[in-house]
């Protein structure tokens, strides 16, 4: 057991490696923007706690994938099989119970804890198999992948919409917003498999636009609803609105091209670094983008010429 | 048709492909065998230009690549995608309406699930079943009949037939020899890296004995099974 954690430690190690980034760097970037973001979300809304159940609930799920448990049950007995189960869900919801437990956020803790024990004794039925019916499936995949993987979080980003227009608070509604160009920012976050690109009779130009172009118009199928509501709602915040949106999309683009700048490889730490920076401070976009344009056509030049 | 000149390949030191030569005519099927790490895979990806090298291939096609069928030796499938998404995204890649994607299902697959979720054989079929949507005019098939059943080899056996009728090249690899010799009308064998023969049908026969000699040698006396 020690030997399969010491293994999961150097895979963490090597997944940081590989992004050119020393791991010590990763931990202590991790660790800040994990203390940072907390802070900031806190301060933001009252229900963080809540959120914070949620968040390590999906990171719960992912560790209770059936395929990776039942690899994990032909290699240890059944009692090495639960301890390292309950021992790798407590340490992935550790950030998540010490930031709680600082902020005197007893109840919230404790689920967070139970959940950590709890889904290292169930077995996640294969919902997989289960097809989600989804809006986007006559252009797959991105959105279609992305969309049934968190319908939960879509859900929750509409709910807090309509809780922010019963309270009147346009913050929450706003922060619903972005938490939508997030989540499609994040159907981006893994390089696209080689063949999937290879297929395209498309010049390496046309195929960006493509992508970009279906990338607009599904995020904007997600985040219309929510616009429109604010809108309704909020009507003399219209401008900043609009600013997200459009800031949505300008930052779905660049998140595209930031992509294939890396192609086949995923996108290693400078290139996060620049992205980070640009869509905290959009203005950065008229450099970043032409940027990460004229590398991506570099890129996919080979597969695509 | 397909002709490589001079094609060589490297990764790193280690050389892979040493100076090919070969030409692909329409309305062939082109069988290639080898041991495993012979080139074979790197030999078609280099084709289908998803890997640089040096040397030439060229072809009457416009560009070789929008018009060619890859059917990889492990396809790749996403986790949340059914087989009919999956169908839909390789045409719409083409620009192709898959039309009815239900009604050419040859292979009965249950196109409403998540591919992930399919078999070895299933994945195989359904990824072919997706390439031929494509309306190709050359394929590649890179161990078409692995964890097939006995039944879809059949079928797969008959598609390639039918695409030889249609004027299509084909390329095949495959490690079952009786499934190259039913279909090929040549078969190079690979040997590190290199051409080692041409063998055209009526030698089959003789190259799978030749094969089979070489391959087994005393190998399974030396394990001193008892």
């Amino acid at each position: 057991m020690k030997n399969y954690l010491l293994l999961q430690y150097r895979m963490i190690n090597r997944r940081f490696a590989g992004s050119g980034m020393p791991p010590l760097l990763g931990y202590l970037l991790g660790s800040t923007f994990f203390i940072g973001g907390s802070a900031f979300i806190f301060n933001k809304t009252e229900y963080a706690g809540y959120l914070y159940v949620l968040i390590a609930y999906v990171a719960l799920l992912q560790l209770s994938d059936v395929r990776r448990n039942e690899f994990l049950k032909t290699c240890f007995n059944s009692a090495q099989y639960r301890s390292l189960r309950v021992i790798e869900n407590l340490i992935v919801t550790l950030p998540f119970s010490l930031f709680l437990a600082f902020k005197s956020l007893l109840i919230p803790c404790l689920i967070v804890l139970a959940l950590a024990f709890q889904m290292a004794f169930i077995k996640i039925k294969r919902i997989y198999s289960l097809v989600l019916p989804t809006p986007f499936s006559r252009q797959p995949y991105e959105f279609t992948v992305g969309f049934r993987k968190s319908w939960y979080l879509i859900a929750l980003a509409y709910l807090l919409t309509v809780i922010s227009v019963i309270v009147g608070n346009f913050n929450l509604g706003a922060f619903a917003l972005i938490f939508i160009f997030l989540l499609s920012l994040s159907y981006y976050g893994q390089p696209e498999h080689e063949y999937l690109v290879w297929i395209n009779s498309l010049k390496p130009g046309e195929f960006l636009l493509k992508k970009i172009r279906i990338a607009c118009l599904h995020s904007s199928m997600l985040s219309l609803p929510v616009l429109l509501l604010l809108l309704f709602f909020f009507r003399e915040s219209w401008l900043p609105l609009f600013i997200i949106q459009g800031v949505g999309y300008l930052a779905l683009s660049t998140m595209i091209l930031a992509r294939y700048s890396a192609f086949p490889d995923p996108i290693n730490f400078p290139q996060g670094i620049i992205l980070a920076l640009a869509i905290q401070l959009p203005v950065l976009l008229v450099i970043v983008i032409p940027y990460f344009y004229l590398q991506s056509l570099k890129k996919l030049n080979r597969v695509l010429r | 048709m397909i002709h490589i000149k001079n094609l060589s390949k490297s990764f790193g030191s280690k050389q892979v492909l040493k100076n090919i030569n070969l030409s692909f005519q329409k309305g062939t099927v082109n069988g290639i065998v080898g041991d495993n790490g012979a080139g074979k895979t790197t030999l078609f990806r280099c084709i289908a230009g998803l890997e640089p090298y040096e040397g030439e291939i060229v072809s009457d096609l416009n560009i070789l690549k929008d018009h060619l069928g890859l059917l990889m030796t492990d396809p790749y499938f996403f986790p949340l995608i059914t087989g009919r998404e999956y169908i839909q995204l390789l045409c719409n890649a083409r620009s192709i309406v898959p039309g009815n994607v239900d009604e050419k299902n040859i292979f009965d697959l249950p196109l409403s699930e998540y591919a992930s979720t399919y078999s070895t054989g299933m994945k195989k079929k359904l990824a072919l079943t997706a390439i031929l949507r494509q309306e190709n005019e050359v394929f590649i098939l890179d161990e078409p009949f692995n964890g097939v059943d006995i039944h879809s080899n059949m079928i797969i056996a008959e598609i390639i037939y039918k695409l030889k009728s249609l004027g299509k090249t084909v390329l095949i690899s495959s490690h079952i020899f009786s499934t190259l010799s039913e279909t090929c009308d040549l078969i190079y064998l690979l040997q590190e890296g290199a051409v080692a023969r041409e063998v055209k049908r009526p030698d089959f026969a003789n190259l799978e004995q030749e094969m089979k000699a070489i391959t087994l040698g005393d190998k399974v006396d030396r394990l001193g099974l008892r």
